[in-house]
């Protein structure tokens, strides 16, 4: 078989110059329970190895320069460090091969602390760093540099999708930090209508005072359209179509910070006059009016379900709050399922609690038949109230917007009720499926529970921290050998990030912007005609030989 | 006895170092071999564990639904099942392989996959080219 590209994971491997061993003692965490001499015996037999050295303790500066001495002696182009899990040790020896001038895609680390040295003892413990380390070296001699290129000019402006709040915020986080920013709002014209939800957090923040400061660096252009995103972090291009032509722009990082758009409560029209929703009551309230006699806060949908989302309770509870502060001989009583209170409102609804805002709590809607007076089951007593009200507050209503034309450019999938996907929200907060693009805003999947506000000042965080230092393109990506690709689309649908598709020529290609590197279409082909570099199926079958106590070639 | 750990690099590999850190015990004869996720796997790699020595093979991924790459780890267990099948066919227990989801915390776990998978060595005897 032909190798049809020079680099990648389809040509035929160069063999290796040769490697570096390090053997660390991790200061006797694995010295003292293996002996070293042993695998450094075993190593010498191996002619791939041309240099071993036995080192006290790697975490040293001073270790870690006898380590570039033996790297730079021009005999070895990869090393191999036994040592400690290479999640705490990776970066640290990345640095030093990029210092040494070795590719560091090269290196490979042999975990002989945590899943050997500090596990087994005695004879055992040799016997399997013996083989964990024919492992490493089996793969060191296998590997092969990863293409990767350094952008040179990495673009800092950041491109915001969204339509209220939360994108309001996301773009003044943005300029604070030092990056030029172009908001693009999808329908109509742009609001920001804070719902009052982080009162109790954050100052109110003036988005007309911003746009004055922020002067040429900030441009808003309303009632536009993403058309396409292409690149990656740091150099994203985006055409928009506006409604003054299509424009080509540049971008470093995508920050979509869609909020979920009003709608009216249906039970507002069905008591008129008496009935207010949570938000005219805020505006009411923040403008210095003050409602006349008993207030009742009325935190539930028709079937008695909590509330229509967990910001409602959230917002009736810093409300009769903000009533009760200003007249405290006012009554106020929130009728509710279930308070939730999130992260800081805890505090509001302690204090509101305090100062004598009354909390009823009900299994299911109450009786409103007559007008004025509302009778309702206390669970906990488990008595009807009769409660009479001046006026009736309902629940904000919002709806989720059609983020369809956003989701298929970027490339993101909406769940089930419409809601843009997170990826895990613990170890991947505020990000998306697709590299470079962050999520916030109202209208995703799971919001991280410490209110919009803090959630779009997180994803400007870490868009933000994404842009520092230095950025590559490529790395190791899976590829389609074309050759032998019978464009089965199998890879087409297994791709959790849509990267794979069918070229012109009947071959599947993968957008190496789009791929991720998780290896699942490499696995699923049934042609093996993708692979991936530094796990490609000759390397993982020759280091399960190793393991096994077989050559390796 | 050999017995090969196929682990994702999250929570498949966390989850064998914090085994070790946290102190827990477990047979010496597995070694582990690192892939990008378990999604990564191919049924070939497991045949050709048990071809070349091994007595038992484990995939161990993250927790279903915490993937790092949404559902590599689902993609491997039904991979290890077709692994099964084709075992079935050669005569080989299909208990011999198995799939695991252990989240990066769970170090005791791995620690019990591991004893799990070597008491089913000792009961079902030496891997098929062993034997």
């Amino acid at each position: 078989m032909k190798a049809p590209s020079p680099t990648g994971p389809h040509s035929a491997i160069e063999p290796p110059k040769g490697i570096a061993l390090f053997l660390c003692g991790c200061n006797g965490k694995i010295g003292g329970r293996i002996s070293l001499d042993e695998l450094k015996l075993d190593a010498m037999n191996d002619e791939r190895v041309r240099s071993i050295d036995v080192m006290e303790d790697c975490c040293r500066d001073e270790e870690l320069d006898r380590m570039r001495l033996s790297l730079m002696t021009g005999e070895v182009d990869r090393f191999v460090v036994a040592g400690c899990s290479y999640k705490t040790s990776f970066e640290r020896f990345e640095r030093l091969a990029i210092g040494s001038g070795i590719d560091p895609s090269l290196i490979e680390i042999c975990n002989l602390n945590e899943q050997c040295a500090c596990v087994h003892e005695g004879k055992e413990a040799l016997e399997k760093a013996r083989r964990m380390l024919a492992v490493s070296i089996q793969r060191s001699a296998m590997l092969q540099p990863v293409p990767r290129t350094k952008i040179e000019d990495v673009v800092r402006t950041m491109l915001v999708i969204g339509n209220g709040h939360s994108a309001a915020v996301a773009s003044m986080g943005s300029f604070s930090l030092g990056h030029d920013v172009m908001l693009i709002c999808p329908g109509g014209t742009f609001k920001d209508e804070s719902h009052g939800e982080d009162v109790f957090t954050l100052e109110e923040e003036g988005f007309d005072r911003f746009r004055k400061d922020a002067g040429g660096r900030f441009t808003l252009i309303e009632s536009s359209e993403l058309k396409g995103l292409a690149g990656g972090p740091g150099r994203f291009k985006a055409d928009i179509a506006t409604p003054h032509g299509d424009i080509q722009t540049d971008a470093g990082c995508v920050i979509v910070a869609m909020d979920e758009e009003e709608a009216e409560n249906p039970l507002q029209t069905r008591f008129g006059e008496r009935c207010t929703d949570q938000h005219s009551l805020g505006s009411m309230l923040r403008s210095g009016k003050r409602p006349k006699g008993t207030v009742v806060m009325l935190a539930m949908d028709e079937s008695g379900e909590s509330a229509f989302d967990p910001m409602s309770t959230h917002e009736a509870v810093h409300n009769a709050l903000y009533l009760k502060g200003s007249s405290p001989r006012s009554d106020v009583y929130i009728v509710t399922k279930e308070v939730f209170a999130l992260g800081q409102c805890e505090f509001g609804y302690r204090r509101a609690q305090e100062s004598g805002v009354k909390i009823v709590r009900t299994d299911r809607f109450p009786d409103l038949s007559k007008e004025g007076e509302m009778a309702v089951l206390d669970v906990h007593l488990g008595e009807t109230l009769l409660l009479r009200y001046d006026l009736l507050v309902v629940d904000n209503v919002r709806k989720v917007p059609d983020m369809k034309g956003i989701t298929s450019v970027i490339g993101l999938p909406l769940d089930r009720s419409g809601r843009l996907r997170r990826p895990n929200a613990k170890l991947k907060p505020s990000s998306s499926l697709r590299e470079g693009v962050y999520l916030c805003g109202t209208a995703t999947e799971r919001n991280l529970g410490i209110g919009p506000t803090l959630e779009a000042k997180a994803a400007v965080a870490r868009a933000s921290a994404s842009l520092h230092g230095e950025l590559f393109a490529e790395g190791d990506k899976a590829e389609v050998w074309q050759e032998k690709c019978s464009a089965c689309l199998t890879c087409v649908r297994t791709c959790p990030y849509g990267a794979p598709s069918i070229e012109e020529e009947g071959r599947a290609s993968i957008d190496v912007d789009l791929c991720q590197g998780c290896g699942v279409c490499v696995g699923i082909c049934p042609s093996k005609a993708i692979q991936m570099c530094s796990f490609r199926d000759d390397q993982i079958q020759a280091q399960i030989r190793a393991a096994l106590g077989g050559g390796g070639r | 006895m050999r017995i090969i750990a196929l682990v994702c690099s999250f929570c498949g590999y966390a989850s064998a170092d914090m085994a070790g850190v946290t102190g827990q015990s477990y047979p010496a004869s597995v070694v582990p071999v690192r892939m990008p996720c378990t999604g990564r796997l191919d049924v070939s790699h497991i045949l050709s564990a048990f071809r070349n020595g091994a007595d038992a093979v484990m995939v161990v991924g993250c927790l279903e639904g915490n993937c790092n790459y949404q559902y590599g780890n689902i993609e491997a267990r039904k991979r290890v099942e077709q692994a099964r099948g084709i075992l079935a066919q050669l005569g080989i227990d299909g208990e011999r392989v198995e799939m695991f989801n252990i989240a990066s915390n769970q170090g005791w776990r791995f620690a019990e996959a591991v004893k799990e998978m070597e008491g089913r060595v000792l009961r079902l005897g030496p891997g098929p080219v062993r034997r």
